[in-house]
């Protein structure tokens, strides 16, 4: 479980990230577009970032006090950079650290072949499978995926899919995503919504389908968030709005920002 | 854990020991300054090597200074969550760039030799001891100097440009040494004393040649060398007391993200 208080992140004295309150119970996702704020707020419960106030506890430790020992794994690129490091090596390194099996881990890590022998050198989707790979291996109680289905082939979203789904059943896992389509594969899933650095929800994921957001505050709103300084509800299907299973990607909303 | 950190520690070892970057600052100073040292210049070898050997090493740790830096976000990772015992990671890191120091310590040194034979200025009268312990001293030094610099450097600085700037400080501080230290303090200014000892070495304590390095006309042997030992021991001290920003933002990612 992670939970969330009063958490603010600012860089440069501008508020990037406000959580008031938000507890992750389950497996879930967080949705939101581009810029919206998924990967720092990633990076804040991991301790890249370090938040300006608030605070964050896994499964009942505080990441910043507490031992943190096997809590928690992460894909985020910046985990993995470790200068002077060959692939093959990083995978050893980590699946001793994280006590991985790495028999298991290099199985499905050849499902990509790279030409490349560094991390930095690997193509976008090299590295999000690479890094996804080694997070979902390591021996932790959460592990945090930032957009794991980004810039892969078909083939390796329907593999890691599968795998997510797999070690969902081990431990919790935390994903952030801005495609609305691939929702329909975490259909029992937590979904969160994230806008301008401030999460909204849950709900339960299978339901966005039936649901459609309209402009203003709806008095009979699920749940209303602000866009743009905008603010917006999300109802059940009645007509008056977009329906969420038209739009494959939430940064589709952004061209959409008046939504009447 | 220590199956991880013996497994980093061959990886860098090798990277950097193989690396084509350390490779070729070897050869290109090494052939640069042994051509300017032996035809246009001619200074006496002893001079030349101590700056050759001294500016590849300064220019070598700007590279480790990067890599504390840029990896930073992993050893926080891998501190926090696996376990891993930040001091040996940094002790890692510490001892292959002592390990490469020495390493190429020779190539450049040939590379000095064969071009003043050729120029007919070669004239040896080294004492072994202590350009072996010279050496190992000056690539102890500037291996801590690398490490602190990098660690100082986390979390503090978050202007974009930055980065492109960090791989010089090393080598900016160097210059800034030789010119601005007087000549009674040069045996006391570890990166002057470095250059010093490796000067010195080859002529048995006694340096009768114009020196780039302001310093008096006799030197004591043990003065550069307490002064660098002692300056390692605080750097590596004061490094082990600033693994605590390893933990804080990275300015490459924060570079990258603002």
């Amino acid at each position: 479980m992670i939970s969330i208080k009063d958490l603010k992140v600012v860089f440069n004295d501008r508020v990037v990230l406000s959580v008031p309150n938000a507890i992750f119970n389950n497996n879930s996702i967080i949705l939101g577009p581009n810029g919206s704020g998924k990967t720092t707020l990633l990076k804040t419960i991991v301790g890249f970032y370090k938040q300006s106030q608030g605070t964050i506890e896994v499964d009942g430790v505080d990441i910043n006090r507490a031992p943190t020992l096997r809590l928690l794994s992460t894909n985020i690129e910046t985990a993995y950079i470790l200068p002077g490091t060959r692939l093959e090596d990083l995978v050893k390194i980590y699946c001793s650290a994280f006590n991985c099996n790495i028999k298991e881990a290099q199985q499905l890590l050849s499902y990509i072949k790279p030409k490349a022998k560094e991390l930095w050198k690997l193509s976008t989707g090299e590295k999000k499978w690479f890094t996804t790979i080694l997070a979902l291996y390591a021996d932790t109680k959460v592990t945090l995926l930032d957009e794991p289905f980004e810039d892969l082939d078909p083939g390796l979203v329907r593999k890691l899919v599968e795998e997510i789904h797999k070690f969902s059943r081990l431990k919790q896992i935390v994903l952030t995503l801005h495609s609305v389509y691939l929702l329909k594969e975490f259909n029992d899933w937590d979904l969160f919504f994230i806008f301008d650095g401030v999460v909204y929800g849950s709900i339960k994921s299978q339901e966005v389908f039936n649901m459609e957001i309209v402009a203003g505050s709806d008095p009979a709103s699920i749940l209303t968030f602000k866009f743009h300084g905008e603010e917006y509800s999300l109802v059940k299907n009645g007509g008056k709005g977009i329906p969420i299973r038209e739009i494959s990607d939430i940064a589709q909303l952004y061209a959409r920002s008046k939504l009447g | 854990m220590a199956n991880t950190l013996s497994i980093y520690f061959n990886s860098i070892l090798r990277s950097t020991i193989l690396s084509r970057a350390m490779i070729f600052a070897a050869l290109g100073f090494g052939l640069l300054f042994s051509t300017i040292g032996a035809y246009a210049a001619k200074g006496p070898l002893p001079m030349w090597f101590s700056f050759t050997y001294v500016v590849f090493l300064f220019t070598a740790i700007g590279g480790l200074e990067r890599q504390v830096i840029v990896g930073s976000g992993a050893y926080n990772y891998l501190i926090k969550y696996a376990g891993i015992n930040p001091i040996k990671l940094i002790l890692a890191l510490f001892v292959t760039y002592v390990i490469m120091s020495i390493v190429f310590a020779p190539l450049i040194l040939i590379l000095l030799f064969i071009m003043y034979y050729t120029a007919g200025n070669l004239i040896l009268s080294i004492n072994v001891a202590i350009l072996s312990s010279a050496i190992v001293l000056s690539s102890v030094f500037t291996s801590a100097l690398g490490i602190i610099l990098g660690l100082i450097m986390i979390g503090r600085l978050i202007i974009s440009k930055i980065p492109i700037f960090i791989f010089y400080i090393p080598t900016i501080l160097f210059f800034v040494s030789i010119f601005a230290t007087p000549p009674s303090a040069s045996m006391y200014n570890p990166i002057t004393a470095m250059e010093i000892l490796l000067a010195i070495s080859w002529e048995k304590g006694v340096m009768p040649y114009p020196y780039m390095v302001p310093m008096s006309s006799h030197v004591n042997v043990m003065i550069p060398v307490i002064t660098i030992l002692v300056s390692s021991a605080i750097l590596l001290l004061i490094s082990a007391l600033l693994l605590k920003r390893v933990r804080e933002v990275n300015i490459y990612d924060v570079a990258m993200n603002f």
